[in-house]
């Protein structure tokens, strides 16, 4: 071994210190980057040589920068961010929602008890203007209950709407960025380079994708990454497929009008509504279908059973003019469908109050039975429990109780499953950050350790210096 | 093993535990501010949809008991009317019979009994027209018009005003004129008002047997009011049962919502005090975990 091999291994010691100092500095500039995973120096010592029978050994260099990475964590929470997107987007919409239907129909039971008891006041003295006129008031102030009551779930729904176009707009600019990702990587990976920070970014998007729309994740032999969202591809190498979303026809749960989901393929477009059942996606067309929906139908029950009710025996009654037939609320025929949007005073009711039926007999302005009857009618129970059925029948009250338990047991229910999922994924995180996560003080020591040798390879330079000189002084 | 720990995994745990620490604080003054345990139906459903229930109940029942009320005053009156009735009959029978029963009084002494019983008639007539927030007690459903006119005639009818007294229960508040009255629809019934013109007539006439007949009716008619004021007795029961009952309704309703949705004071106040100090603990503990610079103790 030559002098000059001491000076070429103290070199690659230097050089390898140095790269290792370099990815040290790395890792510590990228401590807080979200999905960031730490790099290590894979070191290797070089061949040695063998030189008069005796081995030695010609240093050190940097095989490969590797990221810590571990691919299962990165799969469970793909697999567990699909259902903590659902749940947290519908335990936050939901929880929003329960307050606007605690507070309408804590409003709109008001106005009910208001109705019936004014009623029950004017039965008293049917012929009393003042009371004629109050139960012609409480009656508007019951439309406007219903209506406003069925426009804040018609603006949740219409809300929950726009939010599908939205996360739809999300998935698709991150299935972009992923696609284009795939071509980036690829071609890095042909030039022999490792794109850590690239993959980096690809598996954080591919998490947050994940939170959006239910997934699976492929991997082709090139490494590119094979996404589908709701059993429809969206990225397949560097190619990705657009979601739409479009208005569409009633189905099952969904009301006409509502969002569908569709795939932008080669062809026509085609509709994935029903294979989303997980993500953000999913999560806002459940809790439109399966909670805005039912409640709004249970609404119109309430609405179209009160106007069939009120009529019925208000249409028997007689005004203080000794005409009957009159309906009280406007006549909704058999539908069921939109009552609460329809709900109002007839038109006769609403000009003049004293046509108001109270009494049942003909020229009998005192006939305060139709008045009573009415008022009866909130002491009734002919409402469904609500839309999970049964045959229990409940009050007008309690069937308007039921609609706003229902939105609360739904959200109850979403609210323990979000902080179920996020126990879940938090923990997944914590695994993560704890594997792949840079810690300040491994890498402060790491650097004194890279910085001891480095220092040390220079020392063996100078000592190699040192040797050259006093050989080439021999000259002299 | 101990697990590795990164610093980014330090700040986020800090966070968490302030974040959760935080969220219990706000919770816990929320229920001390409003000292309520269930405010959203989501925080306990069964319980919040007994005491919507039951808030609805009280509402209605509030009406109920005031209409309860209107019903005994109602009444009250119709009570106040069959014993002024009982009276004025009671005085006429007296006159009656003593100028049917004197054999040495004539026809002159008729006519001097003949003004105090046209009186006691005109009262009658009177008292049977008396009426309540504008509703006649002996009229039925005929509200614009009196029960009966200065000849007797009846323009009422048979309907029976009912108010509701508890939630589904009604009790009629008025009289039957054709029945307590009239006698109409009773076995043995009398007629009052013909009993008395009958009386008037006899007194006017001379007519002593007339004067004598009408003593029957008279002690029938008594029998009629007492009916009549035992049907009012039944009634006044029921009332003040129903009021009873929305006594009892509103004392443990209130209870019930009370206990369904207030929060225990002493639990929401030493669950705040424990919150808080969980969570300046947080923040103490994390603060010193996170200003323990790593870099500047080992790169010294």
């Amino acid at each position: 071994m030559s002098v000059n091999d001491i000076l070429d291994v103290g070199q690659r010691g230097l050089q390898t210190q140095r790269q290792s100092l370099s990815t040290t500095s790395n890792n510590i500039a990228n401590a807080n980057t979200p999905g960031y995973s730490r790099q290590k120096t894979q070191l290797v010592n070089l061949p040695a040589q063998s030189i008069n029978g005796l081995t030695i050994g010609s240093g050190v260099e940097v095989k490969k920068v590797i990221r810590v990475h571990d691919e299962f964590v990165q799969k469970q929470l793909v697999d567990e961010n699909q259902n903590f997107g659902n749940s947290k987007i519908k335990a936050e919409t939901l929880n929003r929602f329960e307050a606007l239907a605690t507070q309408e129909g804590s409003n709109l039971s008001e106005t009910i008890n208001r109705f019936f008891n004014d009623f029950r006041e004017l039965s008293n003295n049917v012929e009393n203007p003042s009371l004629r006129n109050v139960v012609h008031g409480s009656a508007q102030s019951l439309v406007r209950g219903f209506k406003q009551m069925n426009d804040s779930l018609e603006l949740g729904r219409r809300e929950l709407d726009l939010r599908v176009g939205d996360v739809a707009n999300q998935i698709n600019v991150n299935a972009r960025e992923i696609a284009d990702l795939n071509s980036t990587i690829v071609q890095s990976e042909a030039r022999g380079e490792t794109p850590n920070e690239l993959y980096d970014r690809r598996d954080m998007l591919i998490r947050d994708l994940a939170q959006k729309v239910d997934l699976q994740v492929t991997e082709d032999q090139r490494g590119q990454k094979t996404i589908l969202a709701g059993n429809a591809v969206i990225v397949q190498g560097a190619d990705h497929f657009e979601l739409t979303v479009r208005r569409s026809a009633a189905e099952g749960e969904r009301a006409a009008g509502s969002m569908s989901v569709f795939i932008n393929g080669s062809g026509v477009p085609r509709e994935i509504t029903h294979s989303i059942k997980n993500g953000e996606l999913g999560g806002l067309m459940q809790a439109r279908d399966h909670v805005i929906n039912p409640a709004m139908r249970h609404l119109d029950k309430i609405a179209y059973q009160v106007t069939k009710k009120v009529n019925e025996i208000h249409s028997e009654g007689m005004g203080l003019d000794g005409v009957s037939n009159r309906n009280f609320f406007k006549e909704l025929g058999d539908e069921v469908e939109h009552a609460a949007f329809k709900f109002g005073l007839s038109d006769e009711i609403n000009e003049n109050h004293e046509k108001i039926a109270t009494g049942f007999g003909d020229g009998a302005p005192g006939d305060n039975r139709a008045a009573l009857a009415i008022a009866d009618i909130q002491n009734e129970k002919f409402l469904p429990a609500g839309e999970l059925g049964g045959t229990v029948l409940h009050s007008v009250n309690e069937s308007l109780n039921n609609l706003v338990a229902q939105v609360g047991i739904s959200t109850q229910h979403e609210t323990q499953m979000f902080e179920h999922q996020r126990a879940i994924v938090d923990q997944l995180e914590n695994y993560r950050q704890s594997y792949s996560g840079v810690s300040l003080e491994e890498e402060a020591v790491d650097m004194i350790k890279y910085q001891t040798v480095f220092n040390a390879s220079a020392k063996a330079m100078k000592v190699g210096e040192d040797l050259l000189d006093t050989i080439l002084s021999l000259k002299d | 093993m101990t697990a590795r720990v990164s610093t980014s995994q330090m700040f986020t745990n800090a966070q968490n535990h302030i974040t959760t620490a935080r969220e219990r604080e706000v919770i816990s003054s929320n229920k001390a501010a409003t000292q309520k345990e269930v405010t959203r139906p989501s925080q306990a459903p069964a319980d919040w949809t007994v005491a919507a229930n039951l808030r609805d109940d009280l509402t209605v029942r509030e009406t109920v008991a005031k209409n309860a009320r209107f019903a005994h005053s109602f009444l009250t009156a119709s009570e106040n009317t069959l014993a002024q009735m009982q009276e004025l009959v009671g005085r006429t029978y007296e006159l009656a019979l003593q100028a049917s029963g004197s054999a040495t009084v004539g026809p002159e002494q008729f006519y001097h009994v003949l003004p105090e019983v046209q009186g006691l008639y005109d009262n009658l007539i009177q008292t049977l027209n008396t009426e309540f927030a504008n509703r006649p007690v002996f009229g039925g459903f005929q509200s614009h018009q009196k029960a009966f006119d200065s000849e007797g005639n009846f323009h009422g009818d048979d309907g029976k005003i009912e108010v509701e007294i508890d939630r589904g229960l009604k009790v009629p508040v008025n009289l039957s004129g054709s029945q307590i009255v009239l006698g109409q629809g009773l076995e043995r019934g009398t007629n009052l008002i013909a009993t008395y013109q009958d009386l008037l007539n006899g007194l006017k006439t001379g007519d002593e047997s007339l004067v004598r007949s009408s003593l029957d009716g008279f002690s029938r008619v008594v029998d009629q009011i007492s009916l009549g004021r035992t049907h009012i007795a039944g009634s006044m029961t029921e009332i003040q049962r129903a009021l009873d009952n929305h006594q009892v309704h509103e004392e443990q309703g209130k209870k019930v919502v009370s206990q369904l949705e207030d929060a225990d004071p002493v639990k929401v106040f030493s669950d705040l005090v424990r919150d808080q100090t969980v969570l300046r603990a947080a923040i103490d503990t994390n603060a010193k975990v996170l200003h323990n610079d790593p870099l500047d103790a080992l790169l010294r």
